[in-house]
């Protein structure tokens, strides 16, 4: 019985191709919209939650400096992150006295110069950013660190001065491979390692810049070729296993401060919870544009309806004469209006699902967080509920959009309906 | 079979009323032919609506087949006109989007009928009106005879005991006026259908056993016709 029914209707809307066609183009538009906005919030969701857990939630960043306090109206995380994103000059610190904290596990550096550049592959010379990790970095941030892993060569070890680790991109730009030797600052370094070409960019677990273009050196090799030994753009302060993470970045500010070199810090707690609440608000402000685009779908719904309903007014007699109800009728017309909900439904969702795949490509890579991201890793998510929600509800959506024509049409009287030209 | 007592129909147009049966009382009994002549706006549509259930009197009782139908609701009456009654009308009133086969499977699927079934049947029954040929066809690819041919298969389709019939020969030439009407008689004695039969024409109402004729929403007199 319901099977002919949806044959019925589905006739119903093949009469009328062009109109129909039209109609579920407003509902595509909506779903679309729906489905591409809420896999693209979710992705970023994802890949957010994926990236901080990686840096760990452990982590304190610090960085030489005071947020300015000019803008007053900004709530006090919100300067110190924007202080964060417009980065640091860099000062020298003096970190040793953070190993000492209590409930602090390990501190590491990182201090980034634009150094001149000579290398085989390279005409005349280059500026190039380099950045120097302390040891504390490489051996207390594991995890921090795990975005690289090495095509070749070694890591850096005890002793290591004068070498480098050059990322994939930079190293064929160089034209050189592991013992080769380039020059920074007029200085012989050798390339120990090259990082394996790393395809999303990463957020960088942190880093500054682009790892397929980073040229790592010990810190000890920046500070003795740019000077100010000790300078530090980036600090990393890990919080022991169970510590309150944001007393400790308290502590970190109070003791630098006491040494007279200010700093502000933030937590990976604290990007985390200022990352989802920009994102929900955003989010919000595209699931209300999305909603009034399916709200003037379904309108769309109702007015095909009730146009369908008026041409249609002689075959509700006919069907009535030979004994169609009420019911038969409101059923008649609800499921051809949901079936036309439906049938924008999953082509809102296969057109949804493309957007929302390039859409991803697109923000990968052209998003930052923070001074020390580079490129973003990205890609929409689509969750099962996700597809079968969008399904649900525009045939729901068609449906209820048909129920006031559908009605009129079943509360015709059958004479009425028969005698009309 | 058909009982009527003193049904009133009044139409009301702004502020004029339209007094389309005005009393009438009628009976007929099964396996009969009945022929319902009178000028035009007689009232002679609205009489057979009001047998068959597609429409209810203001004032007076309709009996079919014993039960008191006047009182029922919109969807009762609906129920009870599928299964107990098959209309036939001037304008053939078949659904242009869907082909003679479907339109005859359409009383079924109302009565939720199986569509195997539904197919059988409809196709048993177009053939039985000599359309075996022409199943596939929309109602605007069929000659007028041949779409009232399909209406009188849908109309019997549920197997109705009544069957009502408005000018069927109307919008007809007289060779296929002549053969529908053979067709309806031939149901009437074969297969012992009551029929009620509206017309202006006194060759068609020569067809049946007996002839009502009405006048401003009254029946005149009851005339026996020879057969
Ligand atoms: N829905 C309606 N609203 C108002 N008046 C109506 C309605 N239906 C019928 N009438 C009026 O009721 C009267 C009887 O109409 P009916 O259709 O029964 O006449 P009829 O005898 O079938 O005429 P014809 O031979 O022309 O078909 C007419 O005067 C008509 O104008
Ligand atoms: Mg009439």
């Amino acid at each position: 019985m319901i099977l002919d029914f949806i044959r019925m209707s589905w006739r119903g809307i093949k009469t009328r191709k062009a109109r129909s066609t039209l109609t579920v183009l407003g509902i595509v538009i909506g779903v679309a919209a729906v489905v591409a906005l809420i896999a693209i919030a979710q992705g970023m969701q994802a890949t957010m939650e994926r990236e901080f857990e990686a840096i760990g939630y452990d982590t304190v960043f610090v960085i030489p400096g005071e947020a300015p306090q000019g803008m007053q109206a900004m709530p006090d995380r919100m300067r110190r992150l924007a202080f964060f994103g417009g980065g640091s000059e860099g000062a020298v610190l003096d970190l040793s006295r953070l190993k000492g904290l209590p409930q602090v596990e390990a501190v590491g550096a990182i201090r980034t110069e634009t150094a001149i550049i000579t290398a085989p592959g390279l005409e005349g010379q280059g500026f190039l950013r380099v950045t120097g990790l302390s040891s504390g970095i490489t051996q207390g941030f594991p995890s921090y660190f795990s975005g690289f892993s090495l095509a070749g060569g070694r890591g850096f070890g005890e002793g290591d001065e004068f070498v480098v680790i050059l990322g994939p991109k930079v190293a064929e730009d160089f034209g050189v491979s592991v013992g080769d030797r380039i020059t920074i600052e007029n200085k012989e370094v050798e390339v120990i390692g090259i990082l394996e070409e790393s395809e999303d960019g990463g957020m960088q677990r942190g880093l500054p810049g682009d790892p397929n273009y980073g040229i790592y050196l010990p810190i000890a090799a920046v500070d003795s070729l740019f000077g100010e030994p000790g300078k530090v753009s980036l600090a990393l302060v890990k919080a022991a296993e169970g510590a309150d993470v944001k007393r400790v970045s308290q502590l970190v500010e109070q003791a630098m401060a006491t040494a007279g070199t200010p700093v502000t810090t933030t937590t990976v707690q604290e990007m985390a919870e200022m990352a989802t609440r920009m994102l929900s608000s955003v989010q919000a402000v595209l699931a209300a544009i999305a909603a009034i685009s399916l709200l003037v779908g379904a309108i769309g719904i109702m007015n095909t309806m009730y146009t369908a309903v008026l041409e249609r007014v002689r075959e509700i007699g006919i069907m009535k004469a030979v004994g169609a109800k009420k019911k038969h009728i409101l059923s008649l017309f609800l499921l051809e209006s949901g079936l036309v909900g439906l049938i924008g439904g999953v082509l809102g969702v296969i057109v949804g699902v493309a957007l929302a795949s390039v859409a991803g490509r697109l923000i990968s890579g052209s998003m930052n967080v923070g001074p020390m991201a580079g490129g973003f890793s990205f890609s929409a998510v689509f969750p099962a509920e996700l597809i079968v929600g969008a399904l649900a509800l525009s045939f729901g959506l068609g449906a209820l959009a048909g129920v006031w024509p559908a009605q009129r049409a079943a509360r015709l009287s059958p004479v009425e309906a028969l005698r009309y030209e | 079979m058909v009982e009527l007592v003193e049904a009133v129909k009044t139409y009301k147009l702004g502020k004029t009323e339209v007094r389309a049966l005005r009393g009438v009382s009628l009976s007929v009994k099964e396996g009969e032919f009945v022929a319902i002549m009178g000028p035009s706006g007689s009232g002679k549509s609205t009489l057979l609506h009001v047998i068959g259930c597609l429409d209810r009197p203001d004032q007076g009782r309709v009996y079919l087949n014993g039960q008191e139908v006047s009182g029922l609701s919109e969807d009762r009456l609906a129920e009870f006109r599928g299964k107990f009654v098959g209309f036939v009308f001037q304008t053939f009133n078949l659904v242009p989007t869907l082909s003679a086969l479907e339109n005859v499977e359409l009383p079924m699927t109302f009565q939720g009928v199986p569509r195997k079934r539904r197919l059988a049947l409809a196709r048993e029954l177009l053939v039985q009106v000599g359309l075996g040929e022409r199943l596939r066809h929309r109602p605007a690819e069929l000659s007028g005879g041949e779409r009232q041919r399909v209406a009188i298969a849908r109309a019997l389709v549920n197997d109705p005991k009544l069957i009502l019939a408005d000018e069927p020969t109307g919008n007809l030439d007289s060779v296929s006026g002549a053969q529908v009407m053979e067709l309806l008689k031939g149901l009437n004695e074969e297969q012992d259908k009551t029929l009620i039969v509206v017309t202006h024409d006194p060759e068609i109402a020569s067809y049946a056993g007996r002839t009502v004729h009405i006048r401003d929403g009254r029946i005149q007199e009851v005339a026996e016709v020879q057969t």
